[in-house]
């Protein structure tokens, strides 16, 4: 607890004292950075940060891929495909030894225990993501990515933001809730930068891993995915990720198509789910060392490179083929083919990466296939299976993630184009309901389960007051003039204002609300002190009250925090409502 | 003047010659001037003289506003004593020759405040404090403050 105010005698001191602060109240009002924007402050540079780390690894990547093919190109399908038929196999395979014999040196010399994953850090840990571990699962997603593993970088990407983000709330020493607010925002971050799509940042964040859109959470998701983006785009330009052609409703009837659409999706969303993780499961039951099984997972996405090199890296430039009609259908039918099974072979291996952007290019392909099935079948002459691709894309990725509003701003960021918006609300929405109807559960939920869901519970039973407590609360003693009231309001912002006895006795609170028409009364400086406005019906919480007992305080109490008080009484600090919310948007069941 | 202003002088009881020589005397002889306003006079002078004894509400000016806002108090009331000798209140200030005691429910902090400001601004008022001294009877007191309508 601060030093209580003491209670100078002097009445003239104390009007002129008065008379002072009501001169200077509204600008100092207005200047007193509050606790959310210094939170929006750290935001941005949380935001600014991961995008940094999101071009060094991007560059590093390409670097990386240049080194292992010694081609320059786009990207790594281009790269891949301009390769002897021999290094096509033998590049995937040296890649997947290497990320793995880079996992197994990472287990073998880091014993701690700290969580590298950053979801986890968010949702049932202390915000804490390890560095160390963070760079070296960073640098074996490197080698798989940059070998032609089929698997998307946003993975390592949105790690090293929301690492990012950790390792400057730990130096900033930012209390247990704030630091899973920074490694949000760094995931948020890493999310905006990775598909230059700053809503779809925040709402991924959002929607997927927090459950919640209170402000108090999404603003400052927000702001780091704006800043996000604006540097990233310093280095790679506005353009949206995906160049479509303009796809455009014929005719209302179509939306039937998009409608069946949507429900198929909603249907092979979890199917895809159930696949991967039957591969993950199997290959995690074989006895060989990582290395093996990662170069194992290489060698099959090589073998498949040699007649489809289309099936290396996320499928960024596959999904491009797919939205201009470059292909096909029968041969994008086996392009799929051999794209399912690769990212099986790397995602199973135990690859570090994403499945985020395979995923699209699934759901890309799915919908080209039932678009040129319309085409043919349908009636409607000036059907284009492209636009079928563009909304697979995103019924698949809302049925696969059980986000539908992120998926939906997600097509919309990656093509900007609006004419889409309609048939992807009703795509996206449909598959949403869809694939909820069915056994499986949601892409990242699943892996967030298996991490162990006692482990949410017995997290939500450690939370308690004390756990969220802001220490050394500013006080006032009950001797304190009218005029350091107003001082003491003034300088904490706050509605009610502590009075203690020296000893830290809590004695009640005084209320802005009480006194504020007053404040233009120098006169009270000599009458009036905080013994007088004191009021004692308020409502205080213990260290070792859970948080729902926080809750149950702020629904019957309109401040913004609720004094701590130890067993005997004397104040000990403060709860916020920011504080209690940020804990409440980690609880396992919103998780 | 406040309504609220209004109906308390109204309502306020005004002793013009306080027979005591010492502060505790002086609350004494004005606690029961507050009338039915205070159901149990003893705990409520007690809690008087407890808040003096914190901060004395002596403004160095032969003005001091005692009062307390106490559970013993059912609805807000002024009870005011003047002595031409004056009383002491404090021993590092001049003798105080006005005396307002205040009884205020404890819910009521607006409407003491309100009232305490208005009587501290009134009381600054050039020739109000010297018009109070020189009233020779109760109702001369009380029209003192009520003649003030309109200018404050």
């Amino acid at each position: 607890m601060q030093a209580p105010v003491s209670n100078p005698s002097l009445p003239g001191k104390n009007r002129s004292a008065l008379l002072r602060f009501r001169k200077l109240l509204p600008l100092l009002e207005w200047l007193r950075p509050r606790d959310l924007q210094i939170t929006l402050f750290f935001a941005g540079l949380i935001g600014f940060l991961g995008a940094i780390s999101s071009e060094i690894f991007r560059y590093l990547t390409s670097f990386a891929n240049f080194l292992f093919t010694q081609h320059q190109s786009a990207g790594l399908t281009e790269s891949f495909a301009a390769i002897e038929w021999w290094q096509r196999i033998l590049i995937p395979t040296l890649g997947g030894g290497a990320a793995g014999a880079v996992l197994m040196l990472s287990a073998h010399f880091i014993k701690q225990r700290r969580t590298t994953d950053y979801m986890e850090a968010i949702v049932i840990g202390d915000g804490v993501i390890s560095t160390r571990q963070s760079l070296l699962k960073s640098l074996s997603s490197l080698f798989t990515i940059s070998s032609g593993g089929s698997i998307g970088r946003e993975g390592p990407l949105v790690q090293l933001s929301a690492m990012c983000a950790s390792l400057l709330g730990r130096i900033t020493r930012v209390s247990r809730p704030k630091l899973r607010l920074f490694a949000a925002c760094g995931a948020a971050a890493g999310i905006a930068s990775a598909y230059n799509a700053p809503i779809s940042g925040a709402l991924f964040v959002s929607e997927i891993v927090l459950g919640t859109t209170a402000m108090e959470i999404f603003g400052p998701l927000v702001f780091s995915s704006v800043v996000a983006t604006l540097t990233m785009r310093q280095f790679s330009g506005g353009e949206p990720l995906y160049q479509i052609p303009h796809f455009a409703l014929g005719s209302n009837g179509e939306l039937v198509f998009y409608l069946v659409l949507g429900c198929a999706a909603g249907i092979v969303a979890p199917v895809y789910l159930g696949f991967l993780r039957r591969v993950e499961s199997t290959a995690a039951g074989w006895s060989q060392p990582v290395y093996l099984k990662m170069a194992l997972g290489g060698l099959v996405v090589g073998l498949l490179a040699v007649w489809y090199p289309q099936v290396c890296g996320n499928g960024y430039s596959s999904v491009d083929a797919v939205l201009h009609g470059r292909w096909p259908w029968q041969e994008l039918a086996l392009v799929l083919i051999a794209k399912l099974i690769s990212t099986s072979a790397t995602f199973g291996s135990g690859a570090v990466g994403g499945i985020f952007t395979p995923t699209l290019f699934i759901g890309a392909g799915c919908g080209y296939l039932f678009g040129t099935v319309v085409q043919m079948f349908g009636g409607f002459s000036g059907v284009e299976p492209g636009a079928f691709a563009l909304i697979g894309m995103g019924a698949f990725l809302a049925a696969a993630t059980r986000a539908p509003i992120m998926a939906i701003m997600m097509i919309f960021e990656l093509t900007l184009d609006y004419e889409i918006i309609l048939p992807l609300m009703l795509g996206c929405v449909v598959a949403y309901f869809t694939a909820g109807s069915l056994p499986g559960e949601a892409m990242y939920k699943e892996t967030l389960r298996r991490k162990g869901r006692w482990q949410f519970d017995e997290e939500l039973r450690r939370v308690t007051v004390r756990d969220i407590t802001k220490p050394n609360p500013a006080a006032v003693l009950p001797g304190a003039s009218f005029a350091e009231i107003c001082s003491s309001f003034q300088a904490l912002r706050h509605s009610f204002l502590y009075v203690v006895e020296e000893s830290g006795l809590f004695l009640g609170v005084i209320s802005l609300h009480d006194i504020k028409r007053f404040l233009s009364e120098p006169d009270l400086a000599d009458v009036i002190i905080a013994r007088d406005l004191l009021r004692t019906d308020f409502p205080v919480l213990f260290p070792d009250d859970p948080l729902s007992t926080v809750f149950e305080k702020f629904a019957h109490h309109e401040g913004e925090r609720v004094p701590v008080l130890d067993p005997a009484g004397h104040l000990m600090g403060s709860v916020s409502k920011a504080d209690a919310l940020l804990a409440f948007a980690e609880r396992p069941d919103r998780a | 003047m406040s309504l609220l202003a209004k109906q308390l002088i109204e309502r306020s009881c005004f002793l013009p010659a306080l027979a005591s020589t010492t502060r505790t005397g002086a609350l004494g002889e004005l606690t029961p001037g507050l009338g039915d306003a205070v159901i149990h006079p003893a705990e409520f002078f007690a809690e008087v003289e407890a808040r003096e004894a914190m901060q004395s509400t002596d403004t160095g000016r032969g003005i001091a506003f005692p009062h307390a806002r106490s559970e013993s108090v059912k609805r807000l009331a002024l009870s005011v004593g003047r002595s031409a000798k004056g009383i002491r209140f404090r021993d590092s200030q001049p003798p105080v020759h006005l005396i307002f005691l205040l009884g205020i429910p404890p819910a009521e902090i607006p409407a003491y405040l309100e009232c305490v400001a208005w009587l501290v601004r009134t009381l600054r008022e050039a020739g109000v404090y010297d018009r109070l001294l020189r009233a020779e009877s109760e109702e001369a007191l009380r029209a003192v403050f009520l003649g003030m309508e309109g200018k404050t």
